[in-house]
């Protein structure tokens, strides 16, 4: 692989399961060190795309690859090269800690001494070093969880595939899980692909994020760029001692203002081409006699980009 | 080696009660083989024994020690053929039907492993059980001949019951090892892979192990050939295994 060049790629991946086409020609690139996030409905194709990026199943159509190897006809070595998360914990129920964490060291080869030294820092780093030699089928969901994430670092893969990766962890537990991920993208250059639904989590988190929809992607960009994607309108909120009747009446004439609703004593408007229309509405109000209290721009959070582009 | 960790992850696995049950098993099938040769030796046995045409024994064989025959070379080599076939077939159920159900089967698919190895790996553990098992019952029932019949003129281990253990037991053992692993990754129950395979491959067994029951009699050349035939079907078996397998989950 040569400097610079992606990390992860999927080139216009199609897989077909009997009539249904559960991916659908998604094709996105994934640098070094970033943290890609792909969001969905379920059923969206995430986690089969997930599945042929990672060579453990092959596409139909299209080709993926990761650090150079194609995950179709190099699916070993791709495989050596990345950990992954699934949305269940995938952890043996009837193992103790150690032994599961020793079992997938094993299968990547990890030195014997080297994986014991691994595992006593992952268990501590996660919390678990108590529970070391406890059947995992007495831990809680949250501790299977972080069990898992350990277990998909024990051989510190350069990528990573994490599907929900806080699923089932309290608060305290989601916010060092989201920490130690963006830890390792930033001191580690290590490379995350995330899935999720938690969508203050990706906004958080990821530096691009392609959202999709019946297997296609149907945005894809930062979380700055999908802002900017969206139609050039502004919501404001503008807060008034009063709203006379004749100042709605006349501010809802103006031709840049798209929609007006005033609530008590404030006025909720969306207008077109904000940038040179918030003054001219601000002048109007002004002179219609309101005496301004407050006026706040609405930004479109990720999860109203993401509904809207779901919902078609 | 990977597909030996898969083993003895799977080793680790196995719930306590399964564990008692298949120690349990072969001892009372080698206590109920070793009683029929014990007592073949007797009086009533030898006027009991069914009628054989003589062209079957070896000649000179006094009554006892066709009865001895018989019970050596007609009624143990099936018993043997199921201990190898049945119980393990149960542990091969839940390789990879019992990985689905527990939702770990993804993480085992994401380990650099070729399919191949993977299904090899699986096949370990309930073949070591199953081999280990008939040898076990094997080396018990010889030690219960020679001390019953130090004196008799039928030999055991002859050639064909070492051709029988450790070339024709093992290929049958990976036999249904295979059928039932096929099974376990079409399936997303480890419970629904135990009864297809007692709907398909026990009968399949049951048919071949009655076949096979009179070989002993035929000679090692024949067995080592069947033995053969076997380990080739073995192979074809790993290979469309893998390829079920790599096919996804």
């Amino acid at each position: 692989m040569s400097p610079g060049s992606p990390v992860v790629t999927a080139e216009n991946l199609v897989k077909r399961f009997e009539y249904l086409t559960a991916v659908d020609g998604i094709s996105f690139e994934v640098s070094e060190g970033e943290i890609f996030g792909l969001l969905g409905p379920n059923g969206a194709g995430k986690t089969t795309t997930v599945r042929m990026i990672c060579g453990i199943f092959s596409p139909d159509e299209g080709r993926a690859t990761v650090m150079g190897m194609d995950s179709r006809t190099d699916p070993i070595e791709v495989k050596s090269r990345i950990g992954l998360l699934p949305e269940t914990p995938s952890v043996y129920e009837s193992l103790t800690a150690d032994e599961n964490l020793q079992f997938f060291a094993e299968m990547h080869r990890v030195p014997e001494n080297e994986g014991k030294e691994r595992i006593e820092r992952l268990l501590a780093n996660f919390g678990l070093e108590g529970r070391r030699d406890s059947k995992v089928e007495t831990f809680s969901k949250g501790m299977k969880q972080k069990l898992a994430l350990a277990r998909t670092l024990i051989h510190e893969p350069p990528v990573i595939f994490l599907d929900e990766p806080t699923s089932g962890l309290d608060p305290e537990s989601a916010k060092m899980v989201r920490d130690t991920i963006a830890q390792m993208s930033q001191e580690e250059k290590t490379t995350i692909f995330l899935c999720t639904h938690n969508l203050m989590e990706a906004e958080m988190l990821c530096s691009r994020l392609a959202i999709i929809r019946s297997g296609k992607i149907i945005r894809l960009g930062s979380p700055g760029e999908l802002r900017s994607d969206q139609p050039k309108t502004g919501r404001y909120r503008v807060q008034l001692e009063s709203i006379p009747d004749s100042l709605v009446e006349r501010v809802g004439e103006l031709e840049f203002v798209l929609d007006l609703r005033p609530e008590g004593t404030t006025l909720n408007a969306e207008i077109a081409d904000p940038d040179s229309n918030a003054p001219d509405l601000v002048r109007e109000i002004v002179g219609e006699g309101g005496r301004v209290r407050q006026f706040v721009r609405d930004t479109k959070t990720l999860e109203d980009i993401y509904l809207e582009a779901v919902r078609g | 080696m990977r597909a030996l960790a898969v083993a003895k992850k799977d080793l680790r696995e196995l719930p306590g009660y399964f564990k008692i049950s298949i120690v349990i098993l072969p001892i009372v099938l080698t206590f109920v083989v070793g009683m029929f040769i014990f007592i073949a030796g007797s009086e009533d046995a030898t006027a009991d024994m069914p009628q054989i045409p003589e062209t079957v024994f070896p000649p000179g064989l006094s009554d006892i020690d066709k009865s001895i025959y018989f019970a050596v070379n007609f009624m143990a080599p099936p018993f043997f053929l199921m201990l190898s076939t049945i119980l393990p077939v149960t542990i091969a159920a839940d390789a990879f039907a019992g990985e689905r159900e527990r939702k770990t089967l993804e993480a085992l698919l994401a380990l650099p492993m070729r399919s191949r190895d993977l299904f090899f790996g699986k096949s370990l553990l309930p073949f070591a059980y199953g081999f280990g098992a008939s040898l076990a019952s094997f080396i018990v029932i010889t030690v219960i001949f020679h001390l019953r019949y130090p004196d008799t003129a039928v030999s055991m281990p002859n050639a064909t019951w070492l051709v029988l253990i450790f070339l024709a037991i093992p290929a049958f053992c990976l036999l249904a090892i295979l059928m039932e692993l096929i099974i376990s990754t079409r399936v997303d129950r480890t419970y629904y892979a135990v009864q297809m395979g007692s709907l398909i491959v026990l009968p399949m067994l049951v048919l071949v192990v009655g076949g096979v029951s009179g070989i002993l009699v035929v000679g090692p050349v024949l067995l080592l050939a069947l033995a053969g035939g076997v380990f080739l079907l073995d192979y074809v078996l790993l290979q469309i295994g893998a390829d079920s397998l790599s096919r996804g989950l």
